[in-house]
């Protein structure tokens, strides 16, 4: 298996179309709500509903949550949710002692009211349009959710991390490298990475979104091609330059690992570390891997050991 | 369908032979639609609309291997979440080239949204309060007639259908003696009350949730969820069956499945889960096979290279 084979042209313009992505973006208040859910609170945790603006005049929702007991100023972590699971309710993030966010970009449950290309759906959502692409707003709904976690009194802004699995590990990825005020970041089994060529290496989906669709539209495979190149998370994996941890499950049916060794090859980072579980498909060995996300996100911010 | 007054209140019964006869009598003349993107050069695909209980639509994904048929099936009850695949994540399009599959979403899931979109969690306890309102039992109501509708699909064998999910799973089958295996995953429905204090994920923590809100409706909650717990339906299980259980020592560890195994009169492996979706998928796969009568079972390349 290959680990260095980086199959991804980056555009010559991918800095500029981000940059005027971001430039549209920032432009718009982030005009956030914040509710308390009595309901979801519990004893140790304190849950709130949250929604803020985004682009297309879209609300986005998340899931927002503050331990009970607390002290200011809080190290924080924003979720970020898989491609067709739906996003957590993150309490047990609290429970360590972060303010946790998790984010439910455009198409997701409580954020689908206005954009709902579905599962699947948006993987291949105006695919031969980069500027209409159904992932260009999601990706901008995920680096507004670190606005959001910024702007909170509550939080430290120096201690603000990304995490999530699959599409969550991709995005982490994308998050870190366009934030660059994000700390630290863990992705696992990351998706959206050498997409075009993922597609090719396994028959399941979300990926057979794309073979789908090039079946149907053969004639267009050059504009899939260039969309995706402005997409794919291997071409922002260069900027990424805070501590970062990356997982992969070397018999992953959905996430090739080829394209997990390739963008971690490919991040920025002077601190990072890519484990790999023989044996393991796309839960990524979480059962022994999440605990080192937990410790490696405490040690960043120098939290106390639970 | 054998009662075991133990579990389930007594009214139970007459609960579920109402929801079933109900079923039955629902028209399966469905609204089939050639979703042609997710056609394969081995299968066709199409998107169904079905008018289930209630006079809700629901949908689901039906593939069917190119050439002449009959074909043995999967059938997918709904699961909990919003999204519904066409097949299992993770699992290979493949296995379109072998089989009838049918993916279900029911009532409050992505397709079937209209006019009620679930949300998650919340999904878990809509309606608990009474059986009658329980959002679940019109989800059962909807998966029992999904399997119905492929039960007397011209391109289906039936004699060779697998019915493959989490208790939806189970409960389906227990109503149609003539489902050939099923692999089920107990979620929600098994000793919930006792179980869910002892997580704190969801969805169990729906339940933990309503209760830590509405601590007097303990009673109506218990009384609910009575209804619904797999050990009711277990003895009406005739399939072999796979019994997909957590990891040795988990919420749903093969030791606390044992008196579900036990009171199912048919053959039943229960299948301790290995911490990894690999291995587990393998040995899944390898079971159907070999109950569907297809025999190899159909791989997605990443499982087909033994781990180092």
């Amino acid at each position: 298996m290959s680990t260095t084979d980086i199959h991804v042209r980056k555009p010559a313009d991918f800095e500029n179309f981000w940059e005027n992505i971001s430039a549209v973006e920032a432009a718009i208040p982030l005009d956030d709500t914040v509710v308390r859910d009595d309901l979801r609170s519990a004893e140790d945790v304190d849950v709130y509903r949250v929604n803020y603006e985004s682009i297309d005049s879209i609300r986005i929702h998340g899931w927002y949550c503050l331990p009970k007991k607390r002290t200011r100023p809080l190290p924080a972590v924003l979720h970020i949710p898989g491609y067709q699971s739906d996003p957590i309710l993150p309490k047990n993030w609290s429970r360590l002692g972060f303010a946790a966010f998790s984010v439910a970009p455009r198409g997701k449950v409580r954020s689908r009211s206005q954009f709902n290309p579905g599962y699947p759906g948006l993987l291949a959502h105006n695919i031969t349009d980069r500027d209409t692409y159904g992932y260009r707003g999601f990706y901008v709904d995920v680096l507004r959710a670190v606005d959001f976690l910024e702007s909170r009194d509550e939080v430290d802004s120096s201690r603000i991390a990304v995490t999530g699995s699959s599409q969550g590990g991709g995005l982490a990825i994308m998050t870190a490298a366009m934030r660059p005020q994000v700390a630290a970041a863990t992705a696992a089994v990351p998706y959206l990475c050498d997409m075009v060529r993922a597609s090719t290496l396994t028959d399941s989906y979300p990926y057979q979104e794309i073979t789908d669709y090039l079946r149907l539209h053969p004639g267009h495979r050059r504009l899939v091609e260039e969309t995706l190149s402005y997409y794919d998370v291997i071409n922002f994996a260069p900027q990424v330059r805070c501590p970062i941890i990356v997982n992969i499950g070397l018999q992953d049916s959905i996430c090739p690992p080829e394209t997990g060794f390739s963008v971690f090859e490919a991040l920025g980072s002077e601190d990072k570390k890519l484990y790999t579980y023989d044996g393991q498909s796309h839960d990524g060995a979480r059962h022994v891997h999440n605990p080192l996300i937990d410790r490696f996100l405490m040690d960043k911010f120098g939290m106390p050991k639970t | 369908m054998t009662a075991n007054p133990s579990y389930r209140p007594q009214a139970s019964t007459e609960y579920w032979q109402g929801l079933v006869a109900s079923v039955d009598a629902l028209d399966l003349t469905a609204e089939v639609e050639h979703m042609e993107i997710r056609d394969t050069g081995y299968a066709t695909m199409y998107g169904v609309t079905l008018t289930s209980l209630d006079g809700y639509k629901i949908f689901g994904y039906l593939s069917i291997p190119n050439g002449n048929g009959p074909f043995p099936a999967r059938y997918y009850p709904s699961l909990y979440g919003s999204v519904v695949q066409p097949i299992l994540t993770g699992w290979t399009n493949r296995m379109r080239e072998k089989y009838v599959t049918f993916s279900l979403a029911s009532r409050g899931q992505r397709k079937a949204d209209v006019p009620f979109a679930a949300d998650f969690p919340d999904l878990l306890t809509t309606g608990i309060e009474s059986p009658d309102t329980f959002v679940y039992r019109g989800i059962i109501g909807d998966c029992y007639l999904g399997l119905r509708y492929l039960l007397v699909h011209p391109s289906v064998d039936t004699s060779k259908v697998i019915v493959h999910g989490n208790d939806a799973a189970l409960i389906t089958t227990s109503f149609s003696p003539t489902v050939k295996g099923l692999v089920v995953q107990p979620q929600l429905f098994y000793r919930t009350m006792e179980l869910a204090p002892k997580t704190l994920s969801y969805p169990l923590e729906e339940i933990n949730d309503y209760l830590r809100a509405h601590p007097g409706k303990t009673e109506k909650i218990a009384n609910t969820l009575s209804f619904f717990d797999l050990r009711n339906f277990a003895p009406n299980v005739q399939a072999p069956t796979l019994l997909h259980a957590g990891p040795t020592g988990s919420l749903f560890g093969p030791e606390r499945l044992g008196e579900l195994a036990e009171a199912m009169p048919g053959k039943v492996e229960v299948f301790a889960a290995e911490n990894s979706d690999y291995k587990d998928g393998v040995h899944i796969e390898n079971w159907i096979a070999q109950a569907s009568g297809v025999g190899e079972p159909i791989l997605p390349r990443a499982w087909q290279t033994p781990p180092i």
